[in-house]
């Protein structure tokens, strides 16, 4: 499976990465991606994927609330907050949703 | 009574009908978000009910709150779902500033319950049948705001992660109607069952709306758009009336439509196609590998189950048919639980009169007096001091004429204000009953001898008289009796003297 | 005396003594963290709250309450969050990042008296083999001579710290090997419990349902004491296990004191006959069959293995890695902590530039590798079926475990390879062969030095048990290091 340019733009679309053509074909990802389709010579028919080996149940959490960190806390480690420090900011974003 | 009919559409190339299919996303009333401890609290300062599993920091794990499953479950149940013993979160990938995590904690081909249905009501006695596809947990996103800064977009992150149930109708309503009815009777539900607390203007519910046109008679579905996040019943039959007319008009000039997101302006009550998201054309949905199976047993399943309170819809048959009352009647009782528990409890402690005569009486002072005085008023039914039984009583004293229509609504006002008995009112308001047929007769009696002339006009065939007659009385007793008792006896009384 | 000398064991007997003060252990610490620096090993140190955390230490053996590992030096892997102190996860994405949060592994070596000399280095986000793709520079092998060799990765300077006795345990994390690879090339031992036995909340994550805090040690004693101290269930973790933690320590503990002669005599141990056939350096293969020998004279009884999907684990665990670190690497958009670069007009343009630089090259190779398994088109002929596969795996190992106790195999195909130029991706994916299969069954594994090779370059050899035996594990590694009596040094 070849990793088209067409491919690598969708890819680096959807990953929010700003990936040149020559940065792409750096990362070989041709290569990977046939490697990895190799897998297709096992057999797995009839086989249930598998997405975890936790061979308990999950626990789920009861409805309880605990107090949330400060603001404070919560804005540590960004400067992408307004003058009030209320919120977070970034640049102005045209609703689309 | 109008039997219903779907609306059709004329196009310059046919007749069309309308598609319309919902998905609804419901907030689960819970403490505690889908997968954090935060508060879901609503009137919270920004960015307070945010913990780091909300922000997505480093190192933050989901953990699924069983409650909100249960409410799941439960509305599952209330619209005749299946419930899976086995189903499973995944992650919906797509960057977008409201969603820390780039993905959205939702459920894609294994969601927590399939299949249902919902009746609604088309007219007084004609119901619809509306299927469900499923009904999915996930979370919500944040907020992002825009007014307050002419550069910047703010996020507010306190919605963020609060659990939401979305409920997918099949394309089954062929009206506007339909669909609001849809959504109205699913609110109702929702709100017995206290699984969402049903507020479309604080945005605990929100619609999306598939809307598409085909020719009545054809069996294929047009091409379709999305209208979303529409928030009031009102803009739900707006969005569907505009998309109706958007798109027969395009059948009309041939031009093609578009399957697309489209965004509802309240303002002018259009619907716009919304700029996709730049990233949104491929979610890559997968197993959320932080969150395990979520196994249910069917003995917890049966248990909710056996627990499901009586549903609104069932409700308003049992009284329609109980009670012979109106269709519009029984909506307005069953929307209110509140008044309809002490509509329920106020009926059932007399066996006196025939049920639907006692219904009859105690919905009509219920509805017109009790409720214009409450809206007035802006208030609700338990602010008041008046308590099933002693409008009961009210009601039977008011029926056997112990006590005449004015007088008793005034007790009313009385009590609702002030609470207590009807015997505790009336001394209250220091009302003497003149009630007493002897009593009356004697004032009637002084009435007749001293109005010769008006005796004289009854005679002569003038019935209208009565009515001054009556007025004397009323006057004579500072209006503290019945007229109808009253006229019975003027009527007697005068009658004797004719006779004589 | 040097803390190389010193272990857990050791070194709390002399504290406990009071023949050595927790100050004095750490300034020895301290010494060879300062001795060592060009090894690179750790990212930040933390060296003012270690003098503090000491003192508290010895004031514990004072009024005779001391914990666990009162006083012992340890060092944490990047991955770790640790409230108030820097924690990047090797990555410039993470450059400046303090959390506000401590992770539950670090918070409970804490509350049990460690003294903490600083956070390690490492490949970013746990992605790699030789610990070469750090923000921070690649770290030096304690064994490389005239080369540089690779310490392994992606703990590579938790590994390096102990066994450059820089410290005397560490946390590691092991997604495909990330622990018992660097512990194989580094002489040491690495311990890798089954998956939901440690949490991993406040733990960065690279790859959810692999992803496996453990434990670095000199001997297999040590990483039951690390063990002991991080196991159990956490309620902040929903794939952590309910079941009740076993007593790793206690047996080992007085196996120890005993000094009783070690054998074998009724344990059955597999081994997998494909991997006669995979590619294995000569000086490994040969390492593992003179110890089959050494363990059969101790009365272990060997029994053959078929694993025949052991072929597909290494493609299968690169899928699914990928797939889900392209989610888990989806958060870091540069809003709310992290890399951040503000010359963009556009929301959309600071955030693809603030990943495009805060990322790493090899990270953004597997970020978009996942998102191509992942996306419509890929989704089933690369994610579902490389699940499938993980679960034919699954499968053929635990009938294989139904015939033994524990799995015998070697920890990585050879020995710490030299740096240079020519490690490709696929070359480097080759380095986790053997350790990748024991991720995605979920199963415990602990990688034990073997010897040295002719070269003089430590070799490990894993073993591997049934989910959940994480207790008879360590026992029968404990067993096998002493008949081993695989070379315990100090590194160069």
């Amino acid at each position: 499976m070849a990793f088209t340019k067409a491919m690598t733009d969708k890819m680096s679309r959807l990953s929010q990465l700003e990936l040149t053509e020559a940065v792409a074909s750096n990362l070989k990802l041709d290569s990977i991606l046939e490697w990895v389709g190799e897998l297709k010579v096992c057999d797995t028919e009839g086989i249930d994927p598998m997405f975890s080996t936790a061979p308990f149940n999950m626990k789920m959490r009861e409805d309880k609330k605990i107090s949330t960190p400060t603001r404070e806390e919560i804005f540590f480690n960004t400067s992408n907050v307004d003058g009030d420090k209320k919120f977070f900011s970034i640049p102005k974003v045209i609703e689309t949703k | 009574m109008t039997e219903y009919k779907a609306p059709t559409y004329k196009g310059k190339n046919g007749i069309y009908e309308v598609v319309i299919g919902l998905e609804v996303h419901c907030q689960i009333s819970s403490e505690s978000k889908l997968f954090s401890t935060s508060p879901t609290t609503f009137t919270s300062e920004t960015n307070t009910n945010v913990n780091f599993v909300d922000m997505a920091m480093p190192g933050m794990l989901p953990v699924l709150n069983s409650h909100c499953v249960d409410m799941a479950i439960k509305t599952g149940l209330g619209f005749h779902g299946v419930p899976q013993e086995i189903s499973r979160m995944a992650r919906k990938n797509y960057f977008y500033p409201d969603l820390p995590q780039g993905y959205q904690i939702s459920q894609a081909d294994e969601p927590i319950v399939k299949h249902g249905h919902f009746d609604i009501f088309l007219s007084e006695d004609e119901q619809k049948r509306i299927t469900i596809e499923r009904l999915h947990i996930e979370q919500d996103a944040g907020k992002l705001v825009h007014d307050k800064s002419p550069n910047s977009s703010y996020i507010d992150l306190n919605r963020c992660g609060i659990g939401l149930m979305e409920i997918v109708t099949n394309p089954d309503m062929r009206s506007a109607e339909e669909a609001v009815s849809f959504v109205r009777e699913l609110q109702l539900l929702l709100r017995k069952l206290k699984t969402c607390d049903g507020n479309m203007e604080e945005g605990s519910m929100r619609v999306d709306i598939n809307v598409s046109l085909r020719k009545v008679g054809e069996s294929t579905l047009g091409t379709r758009t999305e209208t979303k996040n529409v928030n009031s019943f009102k803009f739900m039959t707006q969005a569907i009336d505009y998309e109706i007319k958007r798109q027969l008009k395009m059948y009309d000039t041939g031009e093609e439509i578009a399957q697309e997101t489209r965004l509802f302006n309240t303002a002018n009550g259009k619907t716009k196609a919304m700029r996709t998201k730049e990233n949104a054309d491929d979610y890559r949905y997968f197993p959320d590998p932080d969150i395990l199976t979520i196994n249910i047993s069917s003995d917890k399943i049966a248990n909710i189950k056996k627990n499901l309170p009586e549903l609104p819809l069932d409700k308003k048959i049992r009284f329609k048919k109980l009670f012979g009352i109106s269709l519009k009647e029984a909506n307005l009782l069953v929307s209110n639980e509140e008044v309809c528990n002490w509509f329920e409890h106020s009926i059932n402690s007399t066996d006196k009169l025939d049920i639907k005569d006692r219904a009859k009486l105690f919905i009509g002072w219920l509805l017109s007096d009790i409720f214009g005085w409450l809206n007035k008023r802006e208030l609700k039914l338990c602010d008041t001091g008046l308590i099933p039984a002693v409008y009961t009583d009210l009601m039977l004293r008011f029926h056997s004429k112990d006590l005449p229509s004015r007088i008793s609504k005034t007790i009313l006002t009385d009590i609702l204000e002030n609470g207590g008995t009807v015997d505790e009112s009336i001394k209250r308001l220091n009302i003497t009953i003149e009630n007493d047929d002897s009593k009356l007769e004697k004032i009637i009696d002084k009435i007749i001898i001293s109005s010769p002339n008006q005796v004289a006009e009854y005679k002569s065939g003038k019935e209208s008289i009565l009515g001054w007659f009556i007025g004397q009385a009323m006057k004579e007793t500072k209006g503290q009796c019945d007229p109808q008792s009253l006229q019975k006896i003027f009527i007697s009384q005068l009658t004797k003297i004719t006779n004589e | 005396m040097k803390i190389s000398k010193l272990t857990v064991y050791s070194a709390l007997k002399l504290l406990k003594s009071g023949e050595m003060t927790a100050t004095e252990i750490l300034n020895l610490s301290l010494e060879a963290v300062e001795e060592k620096k060009e090894l690179n090993a750790f990212i930040t140190t933390t060296i003012e709250r270690a003098g503090k955390d000491a003192i508290c230490s010895d004031t514990m053996y004072k009024d005779k309450k001391p914990r666990l590992l009162e006083g012992i030096p340890i060092a944490h892997k990047d991955m770790f969050c640790t409230k108030n102190i820097k924690t990047t996860a090797g990555s410039k994405m993470l450059e400046n990042f303090v959390p506000q949060y401590e992770s539950t592994v670090s918070n409970k070596l804490k509350e049990l008296g460690t003294v903490l000399i600083g956070k390690t280095n490492q490949d970013e986000f746990g992605m790699g083999s030789n610990s070469l793709h750090s923000f921070f520079g690649s770290i030096k092998n304690p064994y490389s001579c005239k080369e540089t060799l690779s310490p392994g990765g992606s703990s590579g300077g938790s590994a390096v710290s102990v066994a450059s006795g820089q410290v005397l345990l560490a946390t590691g994390t092991d997604t495909g090997g990330s622990i018992r690879q660097p512990a194989s090339y580094n002489g040491i031992v690495g311990y890798k419990p089954t998956y939901g036995l440690v949490s991993r909340w406040g733990c960065i994550a690279y790859a959810s349902s692999l992803d496996c805090p453990g434990i670095f040690g000199k001997t297999v004693l040590d990483t039951a004491y690390g063990l002991t101290s991080i196991a159990g269930h956490d309620e902040k973790d929903g794939t952590s296990s309910t079941e009740e933690a076993e007593d790793y320590l206690t047996t080992l503990i007085k196996m120890e004191e005993e000094q009783g002669s070690i054998d074998l005599k009724g344990y059955k141990i597999g081994i997998i006959k494909e991997i006669e056939s995979m590619t294995l350096s000569d000086e490994v293969r040969e390492k593992l069959s003179t110890t089959k020998l050494k363990l059969e004279k101790s009365g272990a009884e060997f029994i053959e293995l078929s694993i025949p999907s052991l072929k597909f684990a290494l493609p299968a665990y690169y899928t699914i890695a990928l797939a889900e670190s392209s989610a888990n690497l989806a958060r870091y958009d540069g809003i709310r902590y992290g890399h951040s670069d503000t010359s963009g007009k556009t929301f959309i343009d600071r955030m693809k530039l603030s990943r495009t630089q805060g990322f790493g090259e090899e990270v953004q190779r597997r970020i978009i590798l996942g998102t191509t398994v992942l996306a419509s088109g890929f989704y089933d002929a690369y994610f579902i079926k490389a699940s499938k596969v993980r679960r034919v795996l699954y499968n053929e190992f635990q009938v294989a475990f139904k015939k033994c106790d524990s799995i015998l195999m070697p920890t990585t195909p050879n020995t710490a390879p030299v740096i240079d130029d020519t490690i490709s991706p696929l070359k480097e994916y080759s380095l986790d062969l053997f350790t990748v299969p024991i991720n995605l069954i979920g199963s415990p594994a602990i990688s034990i030095p073997a010897g040295l090779s002719d070269r003089g370059l430590p070799i490990g050899l894993q073993l591997v048990s049934k989910q959940f035996e994480d207790a008879k594990l360590l026992k029968l590694a404990y067993k096998i290091e002493h008949i081993i009596k695989g070379q315990k040094n100090d590194g160069v």
